[in-house]
């Protein structure tokens, strides 16, 4: 795969950075564990992550931008939108029928969005970022959303064994 | 309720995929933790918590040498186990519900199924860890209670009725 993380794409907000390289080492992922012919609930379940963690990491971008006051919020929400329904269209395509899914086409193509979308769209936010860092004192470290919900989740009775 | 701590919790890993490996280990590392440690199989595992206990193991079923329910049974009936009480949770691909019906038996704590999904995996951790159902033994079984827990009153229709006296 041709775009994969290099120390250029920083664009000097910690978590964002984290984010960016997280979700490059997944896509590679899934371009070969796709082209190693791994069984499709391996390659499955890096999709599934792939995708949660294109949400989590837009969540967590577009609410640094908010509480920074970014003014083109609202654009670069709208690209982010139009990624999701891509990803999750590809998801939902491959629980029907794996073997239809071209998954290292997929895998290109998001790591060529993603430099794109960083060179291009995410680099405007550093300034604003730098200038209210006092506000970002709360994000968390953490990618995978909201962990009281999780564990709210975790306190439910009504969970059943799979069988 | 006290929450889990990730970022204070050892996890053990086994698994025969790398790529699933890898994946547990990132989903695992997103939500704090940091002390985490794999095995390719329930011998290699052993042998890491006969080293230091850890405090949830995530297993695999179906790998070469001992397997899941091998392990699991390892740790919840050899009289030698370190920690009979260890939290498990299978992590398989397996749809064979023998298999799986089998790896309950054995005395897993929970089972989730591949393929994974992030919030999936860390819900099941997060349930054993905070909420853990009671061990029970039998003759022939040694683990946390296999009840399913009530999911509400019962709507179909009623078929059993008071012994006559």
């Amino acid at each position: 795969m041709a775009n994969s993380w290099n120390d250029g794409l920083r664009v000097g907000v910690a978590q964002v950075d984290a984010d960016h390289q997280l979700l490059f080492q997944l896509m590679a992922d899934l371009g070969s564990a796709h082209s190693e012919k791994e069984e499709a609930v391996v390659v499955g379940s890096v999709l599934n992550t792939l995708v949660s963690y294109t949400h989590y990491h837009f969540d967590r971008e577009e609410r640094i931008m908010g509480l920074c006051g970014f003014p083109l919020l609202e654009p670069h929400r709208e690209l982010h939108r139009q990624l999701r329904d891509r990803v999750v269209a590809v998801s939902r395509d491959y629980q029907v029928s794996p073997g239809d899914v071209d998954m290292q086409g997929l895998a290109s193509f998001l790591a060529d969005w993603l430099v794109t979308h960083i060179q291009g769209e995410d680099v405007k936010i550093k300034p604003y970022v730098l200038a209210n860092l006092d506000k970002l004192g709360t994000e968390d470290d953490s990618i995978v959303g909201d962990m009281d919900e999780i564990e709210r989740d975790a306190m439910n009775e009504d969970w059943q064994w799979p069988v | 309720m006290a929450g889990v701590d990730w970022r204070q919790l050892s996890i053990l890993v086994v698994e025969d995929n790398r790529y699933m490996v890898a994946l547990i280990t990132t989903i695992l590392r997103s939500a704090g933790s940091r002390d985490i440690r794999t095995a390719f199989n329930g011998e290699g595992a052993l042998e890491l918590l006969k080293q230091r206990p850890v405090d949830v193991t995530l297993l695999d079923i179906l790998m070469e040498g001992m397997d899941g329910i091998g392990f699991t049974l390892a740790v919840r009936r050899d009289p030698a186990s370190i920690d009979p009480f260890l939290p498990i949770v299978a992590v398989t691909g397996c749809s064979d519900v023998v298999t799986i019906r089998r790896t309950i038996d054995a005395g897993v704590n929970a089972v989730v199924l591949k393929p994974l999904a992030p919030k999936t995996l860390l819900t099941h951790v997060a349930r054993v860890l905070l909420a853990p159902r009671p061990f029970v033994r039998t003759k022939s079984f040694f683990g946390p209670n296999r009840r399913r827990p009530a999911v509400g009153p019962f709507k179909g229709q009623e078929r059993r009725r008071p012994v006559a006296s």
